[in-house]
């Protein structure tokens, strides 16, 4: 079933001469369940693309549709209500607020959606995360790999529709980003949930179901895997 | 090293957006400072130059001194200097006294000669100008026996302003007794050192309220005083608490607009400070890269301060000079000791200030600096509903940062705080100081008195010539006499000259011939405060008597003069009346004076006492025309005051004093503003990649201005709810000083209009700086302003 579909994108900087494209005409189509790693090189125009599929970006032209509503027709406050309910971004930088504590920072997105926490789903999540026994410390009581499961807990804490990953091991050394890589496809099993990876590395990429390489802001491969490494 | 002291020189010119505010705020403090210093030299420096000039350049003198209590008073050892000088004789002349002194001391240092030689013998003496120019006298003239050799302009030891005598000198010595002027060591414990010199010389003395009252001393009180040293401890303890009461509100207030600059703009860097440590620069050598841009910063802004403080206060003494011409000629004085107290007092506070916050970065660990972040795990109920059904969740999370971020947040309380304290402190003090001198105002007229014991027909020329002068002018010519009621209260007794005393009937409509009794009198209230109300029952008079008292017996007499017919009035006529007064025709005036006269007065006659009172706008024209006419008339007795002119002048001046606190007062605000703005506006920019990842994930615009008023709001809340009790008990404790030992006692009133204008100030400044942050966070590209937070 599709859910996620990106027509033509096309993503510039700078005017002129002096234009660069970092989308060109890209599009692509995201079904429900899919673990999808995006790769290439740098530059190439992946963290773009993940970006502007999240609603965090906009796209010079082109149209994304998220469970068919085209996301950059709304206005600011129903796309704000978007990426609240339908999509959970992990970034490489976890970007965690500073003043919230772990249980404050994974239920933020619910608060903001004034809705009530529900325990059991949380205490799974935080269960699965290995985060139980540091859910009253601050972002920066935690470590790199801590923040980043914080993060991934953020992420999956309203069930959003699909989940964006932006380099999500890029600040992690090899044992703990492997053990995120496999959190994410355990969590993509468990709850057939979408999850989109940006991510260089093509051993971590392995885990996904569909591997997308990019280079100059194009679809150059586009791979689906029925067996996914363990 | 090179690289980084060039860094640092390529950090200052290129964060000009930060390094601007920077050197603005240490220029504003700065100059606030230095001009105070400028200020306040310059002033003591006239009233020592005043004190001087009226009473002398000592601290104390002892007259009547014999040959042994001289040898005592060369043996104190607090003492500096004695010049010693003896009376040699007074000389009386028909309208002045030439009091004539000897001394050998060195008259070189002391008296300022304008021609001649200084008198070598006790048969030569030197004249002042003044006494030269009254007397026509010129050099190589006799005044008596003794030869004019010299005409001074100035002499600093014995004031030479009182008209009625003026100062000669010879030199050699006498028999007589001794003068002896004292200068003291240091005027630390001046007082109990004069005293001490005192007991010495074994004078006697009273004690009186302010201390105590020795036998032929002669404190010279204006000097000291504008040395700052009173008699009375309660007046020095007065005057110092207030200095120090300001000066440290003004310090704290320097000092944290520049430590607020410093902290901000190294805050911002803290990244690049932890890049240079992770490739190897020392912790010392960050902090020596930190404190080069300090120096930089300083050698830059103290100079244009300097520069700043000297044109403003310059500029504000040709202003004063220039607006009462004649009255005052103040000059500049640089009091060096100020001047580098100023100048060290900012160095210490721009290294201070840039210390603190550079020890903590280039101390802090790598992971530390790149987190950015300090904030305090603090245990917090995990929800408000309270502030979420009145914030919504936006509203929490704003609450749950500022609780956990409390350095950041009292960091922008206290700015406010004190900005608002400032505010409200010096505009309730300046207010309280033109209150005062609005209470002091003259009334706005030209009062001329032609006594009694001038010649009858010398008042009327005079009266005649000012009739010609003031033939387009308001002008009221009243006989006035004071006299007794019954009561033995002051009666003035007033007759009006035809045109103003009709005038003055038709104004409170009363037509035939009655008294009028300006029934109101001065009286001072429980609170000794001066008020004005009725002094007689007017309901139960009918008649009213005219007294006289003998003062031999302190006994009453009636003049045998009735007025009936009476009629009350609180309505003064152009300020002629003063207290109680009976306005009467011109025929009762001269049969109570005749009365008077033929009873009780031996050779005076009130009816020849003409007082004059002119209305016009031409105060300065009419004050020279009055100045010429004294003069031509210079051996009658006029008493002349030009009360509009005063006025004039006063207004002038107080003008003045309220644009040089108005430019203190800018200044403050200029720099609060500035402050505020520069800590509000780079909170908020550190904060714009927390913002973002809140939109990231969810927050809309509308949430984000949410979060913020509430921020905003508890800014405000916090900055009220501290500065303006903290003002008003500033307010009431600078009041409390100033009544120390004071009759008139200011009355503590409520700063209602600066504590509405402080909350309004605040509240507009809080809300401009947070929409302009609001609008350019909404210009932001969501995931840009995130991937800037990141290495």
């Amino acid at each position: 079933m599709e859910i996620l579909k990106a027509c033509n994108l096309m993503k510039t900087y700078g005017e002129d001469n002096n234009i660069v494209y970092a989308l060109k005409d890209l599009s692509l189509t995201i079904n429900k369940g899919e673990f999808v790693a995006i790769v290439g090189s740098s530059g190439s125009g992946k963290s773009t693309l993940l970006h502007i599929l999240g609603g965090v970006d906009k796209p010079t032209s082109g149209n994304v549709y998220l469970n068919e509503k085209d996301i950059y027709t709304l206005n600011d406050d129903d796309l704000s209500k978007l990426r609240r309910k339908e999509i959970g971004l992990i970034y490489q930088f976890y970007n965690l607020i500073p003043t919230l504590n772990v249980r404050e920072n994974i239920k933020l997105p619910l608060l903001l959606d004034k809705k009530e926490v529900d325990e059991n789903y949380f205490n799974e999540l935080i269960n699965l995360l290995n985060l139980s026994n540091r859910l009253t410390h601050l972002p920066n009581e935690l470590s790199g790999g801590e923040q980043q499961r914080v993060g991934i807990a953020r992420a999956f804490i309203n069930h959003p529709s699909i989940i964006l990953a932006d380099e999500p091991t890029g600040n992690l050394d090899k044992a703990n980003s492997l053990e995120i890589v496999k959190l994410l496809n355990e969590a993509n099993k468990k709850y057939n949930q979408t999850i989109i990876m940006v991510t260089h590395d093509l051993n971590l990429a392995k885990y996904a179901s569909r591997i997308i390489t990019i280079s100059d802001g194009q679809i150059i491969d586009d791979k689906v895997y029925n067996e996914k490494s363990e | 090293m090179k690289s980084l002291n060039s860094l640092a020189i390529h950090n200052l010119k290129n964060n000009s957006k930060k390094t601007i505010p920077t050197i603005i705020s240490i220029i504003l403090t700065s100059t606030l400072l230095i001009s105070i210093g400028l200020a306040v030299s310059t002033w003591q420096k006239a009233r020592i130059e005043d004190a001087t000039h009226f009473n002398g350049d000592y601290h104390v003198m002892f007259l009547g001194l014999t040959s042994t209590q001289k040898d005592t008073l060369e043996k104190d050892p607090n003492i500096n200097k004695i010049d010693l000088m003896q009376e040699v004789e007074s000389i009386y002349t028909e309208d002045l006294t030439i009091n004539i002194y000897t001394s050998l001391m060195d008259y070189q240092n002391y008296i300022d000669l304008a021609t001649g030689k200084f008198p070598t013998n006790e048969k030569e003496i030197i004249i002042s100008s003044n006494l030269a120019k009254r007397k026509n006298y010129k050099l190589n003239d006799y005044i008596n026996t003794y030869k004019i050799v010299g005409i001074y302009n100035k002499n600093k030891i014995i004031s030479n302003v009182d008209y009625a005598s003026e100062t000669a000198f010879i030199s050699g010595t006498n028999n007589n007794s001794y003068y002896a002027f004292i200068h003291y060591k240091n005027l630390h414990n001046i007082y109990d050192k004069i005293y001490d010199t005192a007991d010495k010389l074994g004078l006697d003395y009273e004690v009186n309220k302010v201390g105590r009252n020795y036998e032929n001393t002669y404190i010279n009180s204006s000097l000291l005083n504008a040395y700052g040293k009173y008699e009375n401890k309660i007046n020095e303890l007065q005057m110092y608490s207030l200095i120090s009461l300001i000066l440290y509100i003004l310090a704290l207030f320097c000092a944290l607009a520049i430590y607020n600059s410093f902290t901000i703009s190294l805050q911002e860097r803290k990244k690049q400070i932890s890049i240079l440590s992770s490739i190897g620069a020392s912790k010392k050598q960050i902090f020596k890269m930190l404190m080069l841009e300090v120096f930089l910063l300083t050698l830059i802004s103290l100079p244009i301060a300097l520069l700043l403080s000297l044109g403003i206060v310059q500029s504000i003494i040709i202003l004063i000079n220039n607006s009462l011409h004649n009255l005052v000629n103040y000059k500049l004085s640089i009091n060096i000791v100020f001047l580098l107290i100023s100048i060290l007092f900012i160095f210490l506070t721009v290294f201070i200030s840039s210390m603190v916050p550079a020890l903590e970065i280039s101390g802090s660990s790598l992971i530390n600096s790149i987190k950015n972040v300090k904030i305090k795990t603090k245990k917090l109920k995990e929800n408000y509903p309270f502030i979420r059904k009145c914030f919504g969740s936006e509203g929490e999370v704003a609450y749950k940062n500022i609780k956990r971020n409390r350095r950041k947040f009292i960091t922008s309380i206290t700015a406010l705080t004190i900005s608002l304290i400032l505010f409200i402190t010096l505009s309730s003090v300046i207010n309280y100081f033109i209150n005062a001198t609005n209470s002091m105002k003259l009334a706005n007229d030209i009062r001329i008195n032609l006594p009694d014991k001038n010649q009858v027909v010398d008042n009327e020329e005079v009266l005649n010539e000012i009739r010609a002068i003031t033939e387009e002018e308001e002008l009221v010519i009243s006989k006035q006499a004071h006299f007794f009621n019954e009561n033995k209260q002051i009666v003035q007794l007033v007759s009006l000259d035809p045109f103003n005393y009709n005038k003055y009937k038709r104004q409170i409509k009363v037509s035939n011939d009655e008294a009028i009794i300006y029934n109101v009198g001065n009286f001072l209230n429980e609170n000794d405060e001066e008020i004005t109300k009725e002094v007689i029952d007017s309901s139960k008079t009918k008649s009213l008597s005219i007294c006289f008292i003998d003062y031999t017996t302190n006994e009453l007499y009636p003049c045998y003069i009735n007025l009936n017919n009476l009629y009350f009035t609180t309505q003064n006529y152009l300020d002629v009346f003063n207290g109680l007064t009976y306005v009467v025709s011109i025929d009762t005036f001269n049969q109570v004076v005749d009365n008077y006269l033929s009873g009780y007065a031996n050779n005076q006659n009130f009816k020849n006492n003409y007082s004059i009172i002119i209305n016009s706008n031409r105060f300065r024209e009419l004050d020279k025309e009055i100045n010429d006419i004294i003069n031509k008339y210079s051996h009658v007795d006029i008493y002349y005051e030009n009360n509009a002119l005063i006025n004039y002048n006063n207004n002038h001046t107080l003008l003045i004093i309220k644009l040089i606190l108005y430019i203190v007062i800018f200044l403050i605000a200029f720099t609060s503003i500035l402050n505020i703005f520069n800590v509000l506006n780079t909170s908020m920019e550190l904060r714009s990649s927390e913002f973002s990842i809140l939109r990231s994930i969810g927050m809309s615009e509308k949430g984000l201005k949410k979060m913020i008023k509430l921020e905003s709001l508890m800014l405000m809340g916090n900055t009220l709810i501290y500065g303006i009790p903290l003002s008003l008990g500033i307010v009431y404790l600078i009041k409390y000083i100033l009544n120390i030992d004071v009759t008139n006692k200011i009355i503590f009133k409520f700063p209602t209009i600066y504590v509405i204008i402080s909350i309004i100030g605040i509240i507009l400044i809080i809300l401009l700086i947070m929409t302009y942050s609001i609008n350019k966070l909404k210009k932001k590209n969501i995931i840009e302003t995130i991937r800037e937070d990141g290495i």
